[in-house]
């Protein structure tokens, strides 16, 4: 069953060859297998980048490969399966990002909530820390992921996909379906906006 | 003042690169037992879904039949039902201005005008 898939990727380590594809577009269950154990740390680390909590992310993630399930009969090869897949881990992320602060903002119906249930651990993203950072990175990367936060949607998924994924301008734009240079624009306006964000929050710190 | 702005300015440099040393964050080795389990549980659980749905569909449908029918039958029986109505009505008055009036039988003044014109 677990029969070895011959695949080639390219020098960032995307899939790439059409046989595997048209495998996996006929529901072929070793080369899906392939397919998340190629791209599962990607997805995760996107989904933790946007959501901040472990378990949501592998939760949304989980989603993400189960959306690929159901509709790789629908991928179209102009497209690349790495942007495909990016494109849905960022789509889901963002959908349940917008669903934790639209019921953040229903604070009436949260107060009740809180009154009949535990509290809700995945909504405390402010002690955030990515597992990726170095010990002595921690405190500074907590600051900077709660700045990342405050961003607008368009600059915090540019921002996250080009830093904290490591995709190129141009992988960032064909996933956000951007031109390049308003990609680059993108990534420039939420560095500018980063720098502000914790100057001000050094100078607060400071007067403390 | 001046030693404070570099020290900010410091700071920020050092937390803007916090993520150019950042390494990638991995799931464990059972991230694909999970999902499989998560699909198989999926679809074991469907057919049971569209039994729901389908059953919703056919409740919803036949409550809907019902509405309609019952909407139907009282347009169609309404104009009798109108007249008769009218008619106790006009009875009721009749009566009414009778008993008003104490006439006993309105009928007596129509064959009293007939009398005298003969």
């Amino acid at each position: 069953m677990s029969q070895q898939i011959p695949i080639t990727k390219t020098d960032k380590g995307f899939i790439e060859n059409p046989d595997f594809i048209t495998r996996l577009t006929q529901g072929d269950e070793a080369a899906f297998k392939t397919l998340v154990n190629d791209y599962k740390d990607r997805v995760y680390n996107t989904c933790l980048g946007f959501l901040k909590n472990p378990h949501d992310a592998e939760d949304v993630a989980q989603e993400v490969f189960i959306q690929v399930y159901d509709s790789i009969g629908d991928f179209r090869e102009e497209a690349e399966l790495s942007t495909w897949i990016y494109r849905i881990a960022v789509t889901k992320s963002l959908e349940l990002q917008r669903y934790r602060k639209r019921k953040k903002r229903s604070g009436f119906f949260q107060a009740l909530n809180a009154m009949f249930n535990e509290p809700d651990e995945a909504e405390d993203e402010s002690g955030f820390m990515h597992p990726g950072l170095a010990l002595e990175n921690k405190e500074r990367g907590k600051v900077l992921f709660r700045e990342i936060d405050k961003l607008t949607e368009k600059q915090r998924v540019a921002f996250t996909l080009h830093k904290v994924e490591g995709l190129s301008y141009k992988e960032v734009a064909k996933v956000m379906e951007l031109k390049l240079p308003a990609v680059e624009s993108l990534i420039h306006r939420a560095k500018q906006n980063l720098q502000k964000g914790l100057a001000s929050y050094y100078q607060q710190n400071e007067i403390d | 003042m001046k030693e404070s702005k570099q020290h900010t300015e410091h700071e920020i440099k050092k937390t803007m690169q916090v993520l150019d040393e950042m390494e990638r964050a991995t799931t464990d080795s059972f991230f694909y037992s999970r999902l499989q389990a998560r699909i198989e549980n999926r679809e074991q659980t469907e057919p049971r879904q569209g039994w729901h749905l389908e059953f919703g569909f056919a409740a919803a449908a036949a409550i809907v039949l019902i509405f309609v029918s019952l909407n139907v039958l009282v347009l169609t029986q309404s104009p009798d039902i109108l007249e008769a109505e009218a008619t106790v009505d006009r009875e009721n008055f009749m009566e009414q201005l009778a008993a008003d009036y104490q006439v006993i039988d309105p009928s007596y003044y129509e064959s009293a005008e007939t009398t005298e014109e003969e």
